[in-house]
């Protein structure tokens, strides 16, 4: 299962909701942590250093240097973890450690296991077991931040998901989204781990019913999610025309200037249906959309961009000669 | 310039030798078994080692999770040596050759030490069979044990009599089989089993654990049989087309692997279904579990039915050497 959206700007962008002037946090950072006294000034000294990396958001989102940022994440990843240790329920921090750690997984762990993998395997199960246990402490936090208005949600999602999902509103969506994308994530990369494939009905669930709470969310970002859903084998329930409707929605709500839908559809629903027409023409859409169009999804884009040239370097490998029926029957 | 054209002849005539010598081939294998399973990664890593066994001289492209079709079209594609290698169910291995119905009688073996003996007892004839197609045996995989999931409750043969069974359309020896013996089974596409199971269409199917939790249909069928219908063996092979393009020494290299990495599957597959039946159980799954006295007659029962596969769905020769190399295993027990 993979989980193509890659929202860059949204890590962090929780933490705006503590935010006020910048100068007066520094300074009373600084006072603090030279102070080092008071339940208080402790507290208003995370806030206000939370929202200092906050503001430096839109400049991992909008870099045209992905190698720039795959080396100064993991300082705001950490930094993110000491402010959850002194402030365990603070749910903008657990989202935005949610939504970092799956999408620094994704766009520097993953991807790089999957572009590796045919040269160097030992590399390759390195990164992705690497990638698979950060998908998982990113859906703990995600966990973590909906047991805070849900509690026990965690163990009625594993036993009873259908049922579980209904106590969410749209004020969950946010969460819902990055909760199913760092678990189906955590899935996908560990097929051979039962305690992980046991709760994909989780992940489709809420999925599914954040689709119904709020169906543009964040330009079609359901949707793409949707579309694997939609691409897991059909003993599953799944089915292509859905996948296939996912994505027409998914393209028109993002305006065609996001590389998302047309990756994740072309690496999973073309290859699964062997249409290879489609495959190169979707991920050759993907190339031509211009990072610089849409500066918050410039990153992102870039990192899909090259992906979509891997997978069209795997072309001959992916789709072999058509066999027809009876050909050298024996 | 007289030598240095000599130079250049003597390179084009030693050109070739000295390619086949040292060059590389790269093997691509298909299987239907999904990207990132236990099964899939042993393939990867073995391909590595491959590799590295071979000094580059023999690469391995695993595509998995069905890319180049299903089964039967790998099998045609075999033929057309691309890919020139698969990781085959048994399922698939019957298609190739009925010799591999052994492993279908239903309740036949009881461990995974008697299935190996008689997998290697018989593996002579099982290469044979596979030969006769143009393959060759690289190693045996495990495919986990299918166990027979239901609504109800089962405890004995008549109370799985009463269940509507799923069996694969098509199957029609299976079905009429399963028919003749008092059975209902109820042949469907695999497709089609999660609208069977919603529908009440069917009330029971083999599946091995780690499939019903992967496939997720356990949560329409609480009850797991304890006792296992039957071993999913699997087979890697290579073309012989293929094959003989490597060298002899390189042959045995990445035969040792094959070997290892067999060892490594027949200890993780069934350490994975514990898993898989462990987390089935912590959501819902009860295991139906028949006592000591009741499995024995419940095997006897079983072993007097499928006597009647012998020579119908299982070759003679297969289901002698199988029933033999069994029954003396048992007897070292």
């Amino acid at each position: 299962m993979r989980m193509a959206i890659l929202d860059l700007s949204y890590l962090l962008a929780q933490i705006r909701e503590i935010t006020r002037s910048a100068r007066r946090r520094i300074a009373l950072v600084v006072v603090v942590l030279v102070a080092g006294t008071g339940c208080s000034f402790r507290s208003m000294a995370i806030r206000t250093f939370a929202d200092v990396i906050a503001e430096s958001s839109s400049v991992y989102s909008s870099d045209e240097d992905p190698e720039l940022v795959r080396d100064a994440l993991p300082f705001s990843l950490k930094t993110l973890e000491m402010l959850l240790e002194s402030s365990p329920e603070g749910k903008g921090l657990l989202l935005s450690a949610c939504s970092g750690f799956s999408q620094y997984s994704y766009a520097f762990l993953q991807t790089d296991a999957e572009i590796t993998e045919w040269d160097d395997y030992a590399r390759a199960e390195e990164l992705r077991t690497r990638a698979r246990k950060m998908y998982v402490r990113a859906r703990d936090y995600c966990l973590r931040r909906v047991e805070l208005d849900h509690p026990g949600i965690t163990a009625r999602l594993q036993l009873d998901p259908e049922n579980a999902v209904t106590v969410f509103d749209a004020t969950d969506v946010d969460t819902m989204y990055w909760l199913a994308g760092s678990w189906g994530l955590a899935i996908a990369s560990g097929l051979d781990q039962p305690a992980l494939v046991a709760d994909y009905p989780a992940v489709r669930e809420v999925i599914q019913r954040a689709l119904k709470l709020d169906e543009d969310y964040n330009r079609g970002a359901l949707h793409v999610a949707g579309i694997t859903i939609e691409s897991m084998p059909a003993e599953m329930g799944s089915s292509v025309e859905r996948a296939r409707e996912h994505f027409a929605r998914a393209v028109e709500l993002s305006r065609g200037v996001d590389a998302s839908p047309y990756v994740t559809f072309a690496s999973s629903i073309s290859v699964e249906t062997q249409d290879r027409a489609e495959f190169e023409e979707l991920l050759n859409s993907a190339l031509m959309i211009d990072p610089d169009e849409e500066p918050s999804l410039k990153l992102l884009n870039l990192i899909l961009q090259k992906r979509a040239r891997h997978l069209l370097g795997l072309v001959d490998e992916l789709f072999g000669e058509p066999v027809a029926e009876g050909e050298f029957a024996r | 310039m007289k030598s240095l054209g000599a130079v250049v002849a003597l390179l084009l005539l030693l050109g070739p030798v000295d390619l086949l010598a040292q060059g590389s081939t790269t093997i691509r294998l298909g299987t239907i078994l999904p990207t990132n399973s236990v099964w899939d990664k042993a393939l990867k890593r073995m391909g590595s080692e491959w590799r590295q066994a071979t000094a580059g001289r023999v690469n391995l492209r695993v595509i998995s999770g069905g890319v180049q079709g299903d089964e039967s079209t790998i099998i045609r594609r075999l033929r057309l040596n691309n890919p020139q290698a698969a990781a085959l169910t048994q399922p698939g291995l019957t298609q190739v050759s009925d010799v591999f119905n052994v492993f279908g009688i239903p309740f036949f073996f009881e461990s995974d030490e008697e299935a190996l003996h008689v997998l290697k007892e018989l593996t002579p004839m099982f290469e044979r069979a596979l030969g006769e197609a143009g393959l060759v045996l690289l190693n045996w995989g495990h495919g986990g044990w299918a166990h027979i999931f239901t609504a109800d409750q089962v405890a004995n043969l008549d109370d799985l009599r009463k269940t509507k069974i799923f069996t694969s359309a098509g199957d029609d020896q299976t079905t009429q089989w399963y028919k003749e013996n008092g059975f209902r089974p109820v042949p469907l596409a695999i497709t089609d089993v999660l609208m069977g199971l919603n529908t009440g269409l069917i009330t029971a199917y083999p599946s091995p654990p780690y499939a019903a939790l992967l496939l997720q249909w356990y949560r329409q069928t609480p009850y797991m049989l304890d006792i296992p219908l039957g071993l999913v063996i699997g087979a890697t092979v290579m073309t012989e087309r293929a094959w003989r393009r490597i060298s002899a020494a390189d042959q045995t290299a990445i035969l040792g692997v094959a070997k290892t990495m067999e060892g490594q599957l027949w200890a993780d597959v069934p350490l994975q279904e514990r898993e898989a039946v462990a987390e089935m159980r912590k959501r819902g799954l009860t295991i139906a579990t028949i006592n000591l006295a009741a499995q024995k007659e419940f095997r006897a029962t079983a072993d007097a039915l499928t006597a009647s596969m012998r020579g119908r769905m299982v070759p003679d020769e297969a289901y002698d050497l199988a029933l033999r190399a069994r029954n003396s295993f048992r007897a070292t027990q």
